[in-house]
């Protein structure tokens, strides 16, 4: 099913902008579901997830730019967290600064070395920035006992593999939206 | 789709992870031991001073001593000695008890004794 959207603007940086507004809502709303959906699946340690939310966070910095990225990171872990019921919520402090971590990482990484590292690259610096970051605000925040970093190799294990599968989903992923015609203009 | 740089990347990130299993398990040397027996606690003692404790549980008399920073169970008059043979025990969390004689020793660390505080 192909959908054409047209837009009422005139000159070509309005729809630049309204593109791009377009695209980046598109992935906060897919973030958001996926980000939901995700909390539904059970695990031995409460607030450690796949982030398979974070596949749409590196597709936006591939095709967008920094601030795509950061901005549809932040919507997405507001939208889902209410969504879920655990806005403002311990857990959603520790998804938060997990998830802006991982996005700013992701995105300073992307822009200066975008050439090097495939997004699978990119991603694996993006969950282990995440999963620093949460260790980070459980320490800081919750649990000021030093015995939380035993949970360290586990997460960073983990980390591993998740940011290895996301940064192969966003590959498939951008590669294929490139090629969509609503896409054609975003190289 | 993988370049050579992710795969230096993902290597050196899996020896980093490897490795944090060494520093993950290190624990801290504990600086004093609390000895409760049958649930009341009996005292505090620090792990510096070495020393003989004779602690007096259901069943007898167990002892527990302190030497070189490290505590372990010397005798016990339940039947299966599992105390004893926990060996020695000085991480700050770490714990060895005798359960027939309802005797535990828990080793006291720096950040307290609390798993978490609210304010």
């Amino acid at each position: 099913m192909a959908i054409t959207m047209r837009s009422h603007a005139e000159k070509t940086s309005d729809l630049e902008r309204v593109r791009r507004n377009t695209h980046l809502a598109l992935l906060v709303a897919l973030a958001s579901a996926v980000h939901t959906i995700e909390a539904a699946i059970p695990s031995p340690i409460p607030w450690l997830k796949f982030g398979f939310a974070n596949i749409l966070t590196i597709t936006a910095i591939s095709l967008y730019d920094f601030w795509a990225g950061l901005t549809v990171a932040f919507l997405r872990i507001m939208v889902g967290s209410l969504i879920i019921g655990s806005f403002l919520t311990p857990s959603f402090f520790i998804g938060l600064s997990g998830g802006i971590a991982s996005a700013v990482v992701m995105g300073i990484s992307y822009r200066f070395f975008g050439g090097l590292f495939s997004l699978v690259g990119i991603s694996v610096l993006g969950a282990y920035a995440s999963n620093m970051a949460q260790i980070g605000t459980v320490y800081l925040i919750f649990i000021r006992h030093s015995e939380v970093f035993m949970l360290l190799p586990v997460f960073l294990g983990f980390g591993l593999i998740t940011g290895i599968i996301n940064g192969i989903g966003g590959e498939f992923l951008v590669s294929h939206i490139r090629k969509l015609p609503a896409f054609r203009s975003v190289v | 789709m993988l370049t050579i740089s992710d795969k230096i990347l993902i290597a050196s990130l899996t020896i980093l992870t490897l490795f944090s299993y060494s520093i993950a398990s290190g624990g801290r040397q504990g600086d004093e031991i609390r000895i409760e027996a049958d649930g009341k606690v009996i005292g505090t003692f620090s792990l510096k001073k070495d020393g003989l404790h004779e602690i007096k549980g259901v069943l007898g008399a167990s002892r527990i001593e302190v030497k070189d920073g490290k505590t372990s169970f010397l005798s016990s008059p339940c039947k299966n000695k599992l105390c004893i043979h926990q060996g020695e025990i000085n991480k700050s969390g770490q714990m060895a008890a005798c359960l027939p004689n309802r005797v535990v020793v828990r080793v006291l660390g720096g950040d307290g004794d609390y798993d978490a505080l609210t304010r």
